[in-house]
């Protein structure tokens, strides 16, 4: 990975302050990192600590209070699509697929945002419904699918959508226990075939090192970055590499710089 | 309005997990289902035929109430001749004019108050204001204004669809999950597509029930200015055989009124399976 700056996105010094009439909440403060590309990286931290807010910085849902975000340079975009792809694309954790569009027009949304013609669009999708299984429900609506099934289909919209960055935001975080497990091994398979640079946020340890390069450790009041962890595991990876003794090892770190923030929550002594 | 769904309502949407079957399944045109339909079917009939039975013993007074059998016939014979025919049209035609015009604003200005903190505190004292008063009491200033023909009776038509289609437009996009409005932001749309794409297919299930609201209300009023300022019309037929003590013609356009009512509610279910499939329980 080469360092220079265009090709990697930067968080500098990101801070955020919610006004309102009673008082200000400092939600994030100095917040600074860079994601290379093809990188998957993990935020995690305890509840309230703005990793939800970062996100949606990143995504352009609310301005930053201070501090800047730059983009890398966007790749050369597809001559025939109208207008050039989303520089983020986000899966939310639940309710994100719109109710009143089809598995195949929801996932299809971000391309006709960009003036991709319907043929195309359709074409496009099928490869990825594929993928994500879920080709033969193309034409049902998201309240007729499983929980699951829906997540798959918003990953399906973020990865089709073909962004800079895919940011996702506890997107199994509703799922059973199993399922969750089902959903993160497709993740890793999926991923591996695009490498798509993504910021994965999530306050399931376990999730967060079995997914990503590199984690984050968050912290709240106001939200700032504790600690940096990289995760030098092979890929592909699979459950058992939850059972390796490295794992278990960055895992253990990873509780251990967060534990004081869970029990100060939840008003605990440390 | 909304009402809460039944057991029976809800069951498919939380029993999706295991044995989902790909569409199209959807069954639009069961209209008519099995089972439900025979008890409302069997007490119209038990009504129908203890009504016909106390006219014919004199325990209803044959003069204020016709018997079933002769309302039928009438409105039969009326159809008939086409003098119904001609005269509900005008009535209806007053109504969905009405009703397309001022729904038509309601809806779009509905969405704007919606969508927009400011326009919705700089419009709502208007609205609240101009919906307090009787939409009836205006008729004379728009004969005023637009004559005596249809213009001043399809503008008050239109006033009276107007407002509860603009406020439950508004209430519509009220409950759109602001997830989808993020979601929309973030993958790309723009102001058109956010109204064309989000907020107009996310509040018209709210749309679809203010449409019954406002048809019945625009019904009542088509009816009221015809009684006081019509040639043609339903509303004329009622009040002209009240002064002709024609007693059953007056029964026959008030169950014509009703069967009205119940076409257009049909219709709506129809039009809600159609529009708002995802919407597991129709709001309408």
């Amino acid at each position: 990975m080469t360092e220079t700056a265009p090709r990697e996105l930067v968080c500098d010094r990101i801070g955020k302050t919610f006004r309102s009439q009673k008082r200000d909440i400092l939600a994030l403060e100095d917040v600074s990192f860079r994601v290379r590309p093809s990188e998957f990286l993990a935020i995690v931290g305890p509840s309230g600590c703005g990793k939800s807010t970062l996100l949606k910085i990143i995504a352009g849902l609310i301005a930053p209070s201070s501090g800047k975000l730059i983009f890398p340079e966007p790749e050369t975009t597809r001559r025939e699509d109208a207008r050039p792809a989303p520089r983020s694309a986000m899966v939310f954790q639940e309710h994100g697929l719109f109710p009143w569009m089809t598995v195949l027009d929801n996932v299809t949304f971000g391309m006709e945002m960009r003036g991709i013609g319907k043929p195309e669009r359709e074409e496009r999708a099928h490869a990825f419904l594929g993928q994500f299984g879920i080709d033969a429900f193309a034409h049902n609506f998201p309240h007729e699918l499983s929980v699951g099934m829906r997540q798959r289909c918003a990953l399906a919209r973020a990865f089709l959508t073909d962004p800079q960055i895919l940011l996702m935001d506890e997107p199994f975080s509703a799922l059973d226990a199993q399922s969750k497990l089902v959903l993160q091994v497709e993740l890793l398979r999926i991923w591996k075939d695009h490498r798509k640079t993504v910021i994965y946020i999530t306050h399931d340890i376990d999730e967060a090192v079995l997914l990503a390069d590199r984690v984050l450790v968050m912290s709240g009041r106001p939200g700032h970055i504790r600690q940096e962890i990289s995760v030098p595991l092979d890929r592909p990876r699979d459950l058992r590499d939850r059972e390796q003794p490295r794992v278990r090892e960055i895992t253990w770190h990873i509780w251990q710089a967060i534990e004081s923030d869970v029990r100060k929550s939840l008003q605990l002594p440390a | 309005m909304a009402h809460l769904a039944s057991d029976r309502e809800r069951r498919p949407q939380e029993l999706a997990a295991p044995g989902i079957t790909p569409a199209p399944h959807r069954r639009i045109f069961s209209i008519v289902p099995g089972p439900r339909i025979w008890v409302p079917l069997l007490l119209v009939t038990l009504l129908l035929l203890v009504w016909e039975w106390a006219v014919n013993v004199r325990l209803l007074a044959p003069v204020l109430f016709s018997p079933p059998t002769v309302i039928a016939q009438t409105i039969a014979v009326s159809f008939a001749d086409g003098s119904l025919t001609l005269n509900l049209g005008v009535t209806l035609l007053r109504v969905f004019g009405g009703l397309l015009v001022g729904g038509g604003l309601g809806v779009l200005i509905g969405m704007l108050m919606g969508w927009s903190r400011t326009v919705r505190d700089n419009t709502d004292p208007w609205i609240a204001a101009a919906h307090a008063i009787p939409k009836v009491a205006i008729l004379p200033l728009f004969i005023f204004f637009l004559g005596i023909g249809e213009e001043p009776k399809i503008a008050l038509a239109a006033l009276v669809a107007f407002f509860p289609m603009l406020i439950n437009t508004m209430a519509g996009v009220g409950q759109i999950n602001p997830i989808h409005m993020q979601v929309a932001q973030n993958y790309g749309a723009g102001l058109p597509q956010l109204f064309t794409r989000v907020i107009f297919p996310g509040s018209l299930p709210l749309i679809l029930s203010g449409l019954r609201i406002a048809f019945n209300a625009t019904f009542v009023v088509v009816i009221a200015v015809e009684m006081v300022s019509g040639a043609t019309g339903l509303g004329v037929i009622l009040w002209r055989s009240w002064e002709t003590l024609q007693v059953e013609l007056l029964w026959s356009s008030l169950v014509l009124c009703g069967i009205i009512g119940i076409v257009f509610n049909l219709v709506l279910i129809l039009a809600a399976r159609i529009l708002v499939p995802w919407q597991v329980r129709h709001q309408v």
